[in-house]
């Protein structure tokens, strides 16, 4: 590899069109600008992360390519957006445009280019031959370069956006490809959003959109310039179309923060389980109920936390067999509810059988319950006046107790999950997932789509869990999850499978210096 | 579709334990205890100079036990199993589980370039 850094603008969006959709003056302005800016630093190449065109159709592509001509760049990695496979305007691409699929290897960098687009929809979809096709690119070229690999689709929820809709339904298993082979940086568009997160250690940076008549939340139009230096610190900074920086941000991609130091001991142990689904019919749901519970005593965990769909239907007596099973845990137990439990009379049941705290403080830690589900829908959803809440909360506690453990639990997940379909996910999760991040909450627990995984997004550790005696579950067996909480803030995740009592562990990471004295 | 065996050509990260706790090779074997039993791993990385040197396993601690060492008083870095023997990130299972085989060991520490990411024990095989 050179020594040299990487220089990548990064653009997307632009929607053209001869209809007004198209802003064309942000469209001049923002190629003057990328052109300014190569004509300054060496940038190597660039990548436009989709939505080249307003509709796909032909003669938005004649007009496209004109005005392609004028960016003056090295090279361009051209990907392809939904709106350009709209009515058929994928072939078009193929014909005018460049392939939809591809890799691109020099000696300092793989690029690999991806379609997320499913025709006429503004969903996404990967699909297994688009999985096979970066594993074996990646696998082959991988090799002491700079991993990049670029598609439409956002891959996180983004922030400032409105409702979390139109993702990629399979983000979960590309999100896992990513971080199993070590991609260093992630390329997308779509949300006409810039953003930027650090997951383990690989970047994902959205882009804005340049010229398209949508922009969020009052943002100008802009663009990113991306420089990934050899030791791979890859530096981000968003420029508008005037040419004014909007924001800036260093991240580094060290791969040490694996490394975890243990020497403080184990301070707290957490059981985190969902799905216990009381009421349902399935003839192994109480067997391995009583078998996981005698399980979780033999871990002889401090807080025993429930993500959700305690009962099966919210009827009156599950709650009542569910409570006679738990209440011998009670000191210790923790409950957020999932939407099995707030069907029919449910809402009322739950007020009537739990103390609706937010706060709960046990051993010296911080649990913030935020209930995320709704009677009669699978989607969730925190609300902006919750969020306003949360966001006091989590600004008072680090005000007043910086160095306490601070967790929240929900039912619904942030962080897209390996092995499950992107559905019924929290319509403000991108607003919800960058306060959680932003505030540097040490711990996010959820318990849905029945698949055990967790990963770090910035500092902030999210874990999942799968079912623990519900016939639904994206796993091989039932199971439940242990963390261990060492007095450094380190954290060991395990899931344990309930048929078989088999453990592995699903990731260690360390944390933040906590105060476990209270 | 037609049947086949299971063939192993996923990156070790794939099923790797992603993160090592580590422990200073200056602390005693009751530090070393400590850990393990309160993480339930089965192995700890060992430093020595802030630097891996080693590794400490369950096998180590059951070994000392059987020499009857004083475990207050001997460093893990005197029973530790070193040198290191580890993989790159980007090797397949297949060529993990050779290694373990060839080197007759059960845990295999998985390198991005010179960082430490993972370990790889056969257990972690179990979930594939």
């Amino acid at each position: 590899m050179r020594d040299s850094a990487v220089r990548i603008i990064h653009f997307g969006d632009t929607h053209i069109t001869s209809r007004p959709q198209f802003v064309s003056s942000e469209y001049f302005a923002a190629v003057n600008e990328i052109n300014s800016v190569a004509n300054r630093l060496k940038v190597d190449f660039g990548v436009f992360s989709g939505d080249l065109t307003q509709d796909g159709l032909f003669e938005d592509y004649v007009f496209a390519n004109k005005l392609r001509e004028l960016i003056k760049l090295p090279k361009i990695h051209w990907i392809i957006g939904n709106h350009d496979s709209r009515s058929g305007g994928f072939e078009v691409w193929e014909k005018m445009v460049g392939e939809r699929d591809f890799f691109y290897v020099d000696e300092k960098v793989l690029f690999i280019g991806l379609d997320s687009c499913v025709p006429d929809r503004d969903s996404g979809r990967f699909g297994r031959k688009a999985f096979d096709f970066a594993k074996k690119i990646l696998t082959k070229f991988g090799e002491d370069r700079i991993k990049i690999v670029a598609f439409h689709h956002h891959l996180l929820p983004i922030p400032k956006v409105g409702r979390e809709r139109s993702n990629a339904v399979d983000s979960g298993e590309m999100l896992s490809i990513l971080l199993d082979y070590g991609v260093d940086a992630v390329f997308t568009g779509h949300k006409h959003h810039p953003n930027v997160y650090k997951v383990e250690d690989t970047i994902i940076i959205s882009s804005g959109s340049i010229s398209s008549y949508k922009t969020r939340s009052g943002e100008p139009h802009s663009f990113n310039l991306v420089e990934i230096r050899p030791q791979k610190d890859v530096k981000i900074k968003t420029i508008n179309t005037k040419g004014n920086a909007l924001h800036e941000e260093i991240k580094t991609i060290t791969r040490s923060f694996r490394m975890v130091n243990s020497s403080g001991g184990k301070w707290l142990r957490i059981v985190q389980l969902s799905g216990t689904d009381f009421g349902s019919s399935w003839n192994k749901q109480f067997e391995y109920f009583k078998k996981g519970m005698k399980l979780i005593d033999e871990t002889n965990p401090d807080v025993i936390i429930h993500n959700g769909n305690l009962t099966y239907s919210g009827y009156s007596d599950e709650y009542e067999q569910a409570i006679e099973h738990f209440l011998k845990y009670k000191e210790k137990f923790i409950f957020c509810p999932g939407p099995r439990d707030l069907r029919g009379y449910g809402e009322s049941l739950l007020n009537k059988y739990f103390d609706i705290e937010h706060l709960i403080e046990k051993e010296n830690s911080n649990f913030y319950i935020l209930n995320t589900s709704e009677a009669g829908t699978d989607i969730g959803v925190v609300g902006r006046r919750t969020q306003l809440k949360l966001h006091r909360y989590v600004h008072q506690t680090k005000k007043e107790k910086s160095k306490q453990f601070n967790s929240v639990v929900m039912h619904h997940h942030l962080v897209p999950i390996p092995g499950t379909r992107e559905t019924s996910a929290l319509e403000d999760a991108g607003d919800v997932l960058r306060l959680l991040v932003d505030t540097n909450v040490n711990l996010v627990l959820s318990g849905h789509l029945g698949k055990a995984f967790c990963t770090r997004v910035e500092k902030t550790v999210f874990v999942n869990c799968n079912t623990f005696s519900s016939q639904k579950t994206a796993s091989s067996e039932n199971s439940f999850n242990i963390i261990d909480i060492s007095s450094d803030g380190a954290i060991v995740v395990s899931e344990v499978f309930i048929p078989s009592n088999f453990r592995r562990i699903l990731g260690i990471f360390p944390g933040t210096e906590i105060n476990s004295n209270g | 579709m037609t049947l086949r065996e299971p063939i192993y050509e996923e990156p070790v990260t794939s099923v790797m334990t992603k993160g090592v706790l580590f422990i200073e090779g200056e602390k005693n074997l009751n530090d070393a205890v400590k850990i393990i039993a309160d993480f339930d791993v089965g192995s700890v990385l060992v430093t020595v100079n802030n630097e891996p040197a080693g590794i400490i396993t369950t096998k180590d601690i059951v070994k000392a036990l059987f020499k009857k060492l004083d475990f207050g008083k001997t460093k893990i870095k005197e029973i530790m199993t070193s040198p290191l023997i580890s993989i790159s990130a980007r090797e397949t299972i297949s060529v993990a589980l050779v290694k373990m085989k060839e080197k007759r060991i059960n845990h295999l520490i998985v390198k991005d370039g010179e960082k430490i990411i993972g370990m790889l024990n056969p257990l972690n095989l179990l979930v594939v």
